[in-house]
Order: C-alpha cells, then sequence, then structure tokens
C-alpha cells in the first residue's frame, strides 16, 4: 500500500548518434505517475561537448529540442520546448546540455535539471508533480554569484486546443488573464497577431482554444515574484514572455492542463488559482 | 406492502393474463422503453457535464428519469435512505440505478472503464476514443466521490488493485472507521482485502461470491443482501 501512494517516476531515454557533423542527440522523458494521471517532462538535446562531439554546435539549436511537457492535454504546452530561461539576452540551455540530472519518488515525483555555468554559476529546473497529477510545478534555482543581471526572462511555448492547424485544422486561440484577453477567430483579418500584457500583479494566464473547446491549459505564477511580459497569440503557437526583477533567484510556476471542455475548465482552473499559489510556496512540494 | 403488488399487476407486469396479451404488452413496454431511453438520452445531452466532458459523454452521468418495472422492494426503507459508495464499470451502472429503484439509496457512482482497469490506453480511432474519459477525469471522480460520507461502498466486481492507491487507502479507512464495505466478486488473493476481510466481522454465501465486511448498521443485512441480487 505504502508504494502505491508514491508517486512514481518511469525514465526513459534513447540516444540518436552523431551524423552529417551534428552531435549526438539525447532525448530522455520522465513520467510521473500519479494515481490514474501521468504528467511528463521531456528533455531532448544535442550532446554538443567533448567527448561527445568535439565541433561546434548548438545544444538546443531549434524550436523541437529543450524542455517540455507531455502526457494527455500536457502535450500542448509541447513535448519538444516549452520552457526556456534566458538571462542577459543567452538561452542558458542552449549553449550546453544539463549537468546534472537526477529524480526521485515519493509523496511527489521530483526531477532536477541542472546546468553547471561558468564561475561556478547554475541554474537549476525543480520540476514536481504533486500525488493527484493535476499540475507540472517548477522551480527554477538562480545561483548567479556576482553575475550582473541586465535582463532576466522565461520564455513559453504552448498550443493551447493542439495541433491541429499545422493538419489544416481550424483554430479559434483565446488566452485570458484576470485582467486581459485576446483571441484570434477562425475569420482574424489583422495584419499582426494580437499581444496581451501580463501584469505584475497577476497571477494566472488561462489558453485555450474555442473552435477546438478542450485541451486548454493554465498557468500560475506567484504575484510575489513580480512577473510582468506579455503573451503573444498566433492562429497557432502562443507564446508567453514573462520578465523578472534582476535580482529575482527563484522562480515558481505550476503548468496546468485540461482534457475537459473549455468553459468547465477555467472555472476548475480559476477557482484553483489561490490554493495552487501556496502549494508552491510550500516546502513539503519541493522537499525530495 | 399489497399496493405496491397491485401496482406492478396494474403495470401488465406479473403474469395474470393470457400468452398473446402479455406478448403484446411486452412489446408495448419494450417500445415505450426504447423511447424513453431515447427521450432521456436527449435530455441527458443537453446537459452540460458534470465533470466538463462532452454533453454527449457518458461518464459520471446516471439518470433514474428512465423507471424500468420493478417492485419498490425498500423505498421507502424505515431506517431512511442509505448513503452509497458503488465502485463499477461506466456501463455496468445502470444497476446502481435498478439497485435504487428497489432500495431507497442516496448514491453516488464511481466509474470506472473495465472491471481490470479505471482507464484504457488511448485509442487512436476517434469514435472509441470519444467515450473514453480522460484519466485526470476519472481520477478527480474519485476524489470528488470520496469527500462524502457513505453507509456503505459497493464494489461491483472492480479489480481491487485497479483502484489508485490513494483511494484503495481512503476506502479502507472508511472500513475501519465503519462504514459498509459490500464486495461482488472480490478477487482472491489479494493482500490488503485479505486483511480486510480477515480482521473484520464478515460473511460469505459461498453460491453467491459477496463478501460482506463491517456491514453498516443502519441496513439489515439480510434485506440488502436479498434485494442486490
Amino acid at each position: 500500500m505504502a508504494e502505491s501512494l508514491k508517486v512514481r517516476v518511469e525514465h526513459e531515454e534513447k540516444i540518436t548518434p552523431a551524423a552529417d557533423n551534428k552531435p549526438p542527440v539525447n532525448s530522455e522523458s520522465w513520467t510521473f505517475h500519479a494515481g490514474l494521471a501521468r504528467a511528463m517532462v521531456r528533455y531532448s538535446r544535442y550532446l554538443n561537448r567533448p567527448p561527445d562531439f568535439t565541433g561546434n554546435y548548438p545544444s538546443l539549436p531549434n524550436s523541437d529540442t529543450g524542455i517540455g511537457l507531455d502526457g494527455g492535454a500536457f502535450g500542448n504546452w509541447y513535448r519538444g520546448n516549452a520552457i526556456r530561461v534566458i538571462i542577459n539576452d543567452k538561452d542558458i540551455f542552449a549553449g550546453q546540455p544539463a549537468t546534472k540530472i537526477e529524480w526521485r519518488e515519493g509523496d511527489n515525483g521530483h526531477l532536477r535539471l541542472e546546468w553547471e555555468l561558468e564561475e561556478g554559476r547554475s541554474v537549476a529546473l525543480n520540476f514536481a508533480v504533486p500525488d493527484d497529477g493535476h499540475a507540472v510545478c517548477l522551480c527554477i534555482d538562480l545561483a548567479l554569484n556576482a553575475l550582473k543581471v541586465n535582463s532576466l526572462n522565461i520564455q513559453l511555448t504552448c498550443y493551447p486546443g493542439g495541433f491541429g492547424p499545422a493538419y489544416g485544422i481550424p483554430s479559434h486561440r483565446w488566452v485570458s488573464t484576470a485582467q486581459n484577453q485576446a483571441e484570434v477567430p477562425q475569420d482574424f483579418s489583422a495584419k499582426v497577431f494580437p499581444k496581451i500584457s501580463f501584469d505584475a500583479n497577476g497571477s494566472w494566464i488561462f489558453y485555450a482554444d474555442k473552435f477546438e473547446n478542450r485541451g486548454s491549459l493554465g498557468l500560475v505564477v506567484l504575484p510575489e515574484e513580480k512577473s510582468a511580459g506579455e503573451i503573444a497569440l498566433s492562429s497557432y503557437g502562443v507564446g508567453t514572455i514573462l520578465n523578472y526583477p534582476p535580482e529575482t533567484r527563484q522562480i515558481h510556476l505550476s503548468f496546468r492542463a485540461y482534457s475537459i471542455v473549455n468553459d468547465a475548465a477555467r472555472k476548475l482552473f480559476v477557482e484553483s488559482v489561490n490554493e495552487e499559489r501556496e502549494r508552491l510556496k510550500s516546502a513539503s512540494l519541493w522537499q525530495q | 406492502m399489497p399496493s405496491r403488488f397491485s401496482d406492478v399487476e396494474a403495470s401488465g407486469y406479473v403474469a395474470k393474463q393470457g400468452e398473446a396479451s402479455r406478448n403484446t404488452k411486452s412489446r408495448a413496454i419494450a417500445y415505450v422503453s426504447m423511447l424513453m431511453v431515447f427521450v432521456s438520452g436527449l435530455r441527458l445531452s443537453a446537459e452540460e457535464h458534470p465533470f466538463g466532458l462532452d454533453e454527449n459523454q457518458p461518464y459520471g452521468r446516471l439518470t433514474t428519469e428512465y423507471v424500468t418495472p420493478h417492485v419498490a422492494w425498500a423505498d421507502p426503507y424505515y431506517k431512511g435512505k442509505t448513503r452509497a459508495l458503488i465502485i463499477a464499470p461506466t456501463w455496468s451502472q445502470r444497476e446502481t440505478v435498478e439497485l435504487a429503484q428497489r432500495l431507497s439509496l442516496d448514491f453516488t457512482p464511481w466509474m470506472s472503464a473495465t472491471f481490470k482497469s479505471f482507464v484504457t490506453p488511448a485509442q487512436a480511432d476517434p469514435a472509441f476514443s470519444f467515450f473514453q474519459a480522460p484519466p485526470e477525469v476519472v481520477q478527480r471522480a474519485g476524489q470528488e466521490a470520496l469527500r462524502k460520507d457513505y453507509d456503505v461502498i459497493i464494489v461491483g466486481k472492480q479489480e481491487w488493485s485497479s483502484i489508485p492507491g490513494q483511494q484503495r487507502f481512503e476506502l479502507l479507512k472508511r472500513v475501519a472507521e465503519g462504514c459498509g464495505l459490500l464486495y461482488i466478486n472480490p478477487p482472491s488473493g489479494d493482500k490488503e482485502l485479505n486483511i480486510v476481510f480477515g480482521k473484520h466481522p464478515r460473511r460469505r454465501d459461498p453460491s453467491l461470491s459477496v463478501r460482506i465486511c463491517h456491514f453498516p448498521r443502519c441496513l439489515d443485512s439480510e434485506r440488502l443482501t436479498s434485494v442486490a441480487l
């Protein structure tokens, strides 16, 4: 019984050998089995450093490599590349692959990916999946020492409602926050897709597709971390940029995904935001 | 009770008449039943789904509006409504309604995909996958069901190990606290169930494969055993 109460973590790894002057590709996934629910974190990257490769090649050269989420509707955060950390306009994950990866099963499932940078600096992504699997929570630790930070932002990519537009299926993307909302209907005719701002005191963003009416996504942030930014819509992908104050050394996010219809999902999501914020702040979520 | 039998006789369900008359009435009942299923189906589909699924998704929905011929044997029951959590596959939960027609029951269904699994692997065939409830919805249904209090938990042939660990733990906690557990076709050799059935008073009818543990105080166990079957 005690074993079955744990969030189980299933790890898979596949290495594609180097070819055509490109480094080998390492694709890993961690599936968190939380009761009946499943959430998955993926990390795929080029192993661009010796001894794997001696040439010059970025670790994440395109939008299909990086850190993604998967497992049911979580796949709409995009399994290839959902999260990037940009410090002083530099994509931390593009320069080199993660140097330390560890995961652990327990009351919550945990995964930690760490990038050891020059001069003892490091960036670590700590994922936690609660025992009911309702969210993929992320705590980013930034050990930047004396680095002068001019800009610090998180870039997220998602496809609310799924990938139908890539196959000729219409879409009607819709994003809402507590203060703003925007949409790209099927008959959208303006030359520029809309963007909406995300206020520093905001705590959630809901992403959906009104045509598909399922597969919506939610993001919970902590207002005390003062992230302000914008969400750029299109008829397909939706990009979110969250700018944090330079002195920020820890960032908390909760990723949500819903298979149910939009109205029910949005209600469920918005009603859960306060509880989720508290969960993100609780030490027990992150204890490994 | 006599008045109830009179009702049954009036509906033509109890044989008192000739064969031809009975056949005609059976056909009429069947026709009306089909019509009622169709009409109640239309009504169901117009409602908002309780778990936010498509309006035509059957998961998590049971209607008592379609009434089959029955003997309302213990409805009303002199001890009031029995609060029951009923764990069984979606397609077999009509039996919950059939039971509720015969016994005063305040029921909450927690539906599974099959007797052996709460969810089935995703299918590429959209005609089939439409009827699959997403795992997180099935899990939420269980979490919400277990926020209520029950007099009895009825497990309808569901493989015990298919119930998620958190919910199994909660179910056993309820039983330890005095809630009744009626298990129809329990799996043999399950360690957890062996502990439960071994530690608590139980009765077993070898001919019926029903195990009863900690019978709810509000019920007369003989009567429920009879009506449930």
